[in-house]
């Protein structure tokens, strides 16, 4: 069974309540069927060889420079590369946006800038303002800041930068560009409920594999295929989700209400001691006129 | 990891959390004493508004794309602590200088009016987006990814220091604009500080409670320049000394007294100012 965190929980009662608010109930699509229908890829760390074509189909389509070495980091002009998980070792890992059922990039983004299309999460860059409050808030440190000259309209300078997942190009119905050119087809692109359904079918053939990305940040929007011996968390590739890491959506601003609540609070303490002490005096002074 | 946010970002943070505690300050003593403290309270309003347009400065000059500030205002993402974050420090910031307005005389020469019927609502009001603008520069950083931020009791630790910060700064003020009413008051200010400092420790023990061991470590146990700062400066200089030191001990009267105050308070500055400048760089450092 599907382990309903509380953040999911508190969603479907505000969606619920919205829902019966406008009085929408059975007309739309329920959330869990929207999480069904988004996009998602699936890499098989198992079929993949490491050959980066998916690296410089990403650049291509984009118009950023290819240099003779591949790509060991992100940045703003590199959305994807592939490497192993330990030097010269290891399977061989996709680096590049995981596309979050709750990303956290998209939570605080100020502007509004970071939207979703079908699950694919993508950066506006008329609209981002260059806070870098993406690149500190994601945990897999996946968006970068392109401080470099602009290059094209895919990377203006200034702006925060990722993977989009194509999705202007899957819009027109083309495939992301690391899913076209793919040798191996280990990178898969379509539904959730295909992907999950195909990223089970690999891993029931073969017992020695497990899938990562099914349940992290509301479901990942890349799910990985990997031995079993290899765990990318324990092994220090990709980070541990803290327990209370979407909670802080809720305890933040209710931090920051309490804080005015305090602020009110303290201001009325001493408006009220004030008033008391002058009501005081006032009444001596009577007291003291009334004797003399 | 990169430094993503540097030293704009801890200025604005820390500039915004002084603002925040010099209105906050300021408010009070209006509610507590009111016209005799006058001039302090308006020079508090003055600064407090002052040094919020210094900090907002620094972020907008620190955004990639300046000309695009008031995106968060006009297209604005209020789950965001900055989008949120935005609306609260522009409303402080106006608050702030309403109240500094109602002090001075410039509304009766334009609006042929003074503004003290406003006094009240904005003291009360000022005090909430006070309040709230000194927890929402901590809650900005809690919403990182770095485990050294990840957890709102860095909103509790800031807004303790902003308080304490605000509170050296406008005493400070006070001393300069109003030596008289502030000698007589002085033992009762210096408590005030130490109880605040008090309150800053507790905040401070809270939030080293919940990081995790590995950061603790690193901001806690002294094994590099970060944390020898953060330990030196800021607890032992500016919390043990600046802020419940020297405070009790000026809490009675002594030769020198100005020289220590000037002194207690730039070390609760310094101290605060350190603060979020380690949390900042040490953050990004060990993420």
């Amino acid at each position: 069974m599907t382990k309903l965190t509380r953040r999911d929980f508190l969603k479907t009662i505000a969606a619920s309540g919205l829902a019966a608010a406008v009085g929408a109930i059975g007309s739309g699509v329920s959330e869990a069927e929207a999480q069904e229908e988004r996009y998602s890829f699936l890499y098989n760390s198992e079929a993949c060889i490491g050959c980066n074509a998916c690296t410089v189909a990403c650049k291509t389509r984009r118009g950023f420079p290819i240099s003779g070495q591949m790509p060991d980091k992100l940045s703003g002009t590199t959305w994807l590369y592939v490497t192993r998980a330990e030097e010269g070792k290891g399977p061989y890992i996709r680096h590049s946006c995981m596309h979050c059922g709750d990303p956290m990039c998209m939570t605080v983004c100020p502007a509004g800038a970071i939207k979703k299309w079908n699950g694919l999460v993508y950066i506006d860059p008329s609209l981002c303002i260059g806070c870098r409050y993406c690149v500190e808030a994601c945990l897999f440190h996946i968006p970068h800041f392109n401080a470099e000259w602009g290059i094209g309209e895919w990377a203006p300078p200034n702006v925060s930068r990722k993977c989009d997942g194509c999705y202007a190009f899957v819009q027109k119905g083309k495939l992301p560009a690391c899913v076209e050119v793919c040798p191996t087809h280990a990178i898969r692109f379509g539904k959730r409920r295909e992907i999950v359904a195909l990223a089970k079918k690999i891993v029931a053939q073969n017992p020695n594999l497990w899938i990562y990305g099914l349940e992290e940040l509301g479901g990942l929007g890349v799910l990985y295929i990997f031995r079993k011996e290899f765990d990318p968390v324990r092994d220090g590739v990709f980070p541990k989700i803290p327990e209370a890491y979407p909670q802080k959506v809720i305890t933040g601003p209710l931090a920051i209400f309490l804080a005015g609540f305090g602020g009110l609070l303290t201001a009325g303490y001493f408006d009220l001691k004030y008033r008391a002490e002058e009501e005081e005096a006032e009444s001596q002074k009577k007291e003291g006129a009334e004797g003399g | 990891m990169m430094i993503t946010w540097g030293i704009y970002i801890a200025l604005y943070l820390f500039l915004g959390g002084v603002a925040a505690g010099c209105f906050a300050s300021a408010a009070l003593l209006d509610l507590y004493g009111g016209e005799k403290y006058r001039e302090p309270i308006k020079w508090g309003a003055y600064w407090s508004w002052v040094l919020m347009v210094i900090g907002i400065a620094l972020l907008v000059v620190d955004l990639g794309r300046p000309e695009r500030a008031s995106n968060p205002i006009l297209h604005p993402n209020l789950l965001s602590p900055m989008g949120g974050g935005t609306l609260i420090i522009n409303i402080f910031m106006i608050l702030a200088l309403i109240y500094w307005l109602i002090y001075t005389r410039i509304p009766r020469i334009i609006l042929r009016r003074d503004l003290i019927v406003l006094r009240l609502p904005v003291i009360y009001l000022g005090c909430i987006f006070a309040f709230m603008t000194g927890a929402y520069t901590g809650i900005l950083l809690s919403y990182g990814s770095p485990p050294l931020w990840a957890t709102s009791s860095l909103g509790i630790l800031f807004l303790a220091s902003a308080l304490a910060t605000g509170y050296a700064f406008f005493i400070l003020v006070w001393a300069i604009v109003d030596k008289k009413t502030f000698e007589e008051l002085h033992p009762s200010l210096g408590k005030i500080e130490a109880v605040l400092g008090v309150l800053e420790l507790i905040a401070l023990l809270q939030y080293t409670s919940v990081i995790p061991m590995k950061y603790k470590v690193a901001l806690l146990g002294m094994s590099n320049l970060y944390s020898a700062v953060f330990m030196s400066v800021f607890v032992l200089l500016g919390i043990l000394i600046g802020e419940i030191g020297l405070p009790l001990f000026m809490a009675k009267p002594r030769k020198g007294l100005l020289a220590l105050l000037c002194l207690s308070a730039a070390l609760v500055l310094i101290g605060g100012f350190v603060l979020r400048y380690v949390v900042i760089y040490l953050g990004q450092i060990t993420a």
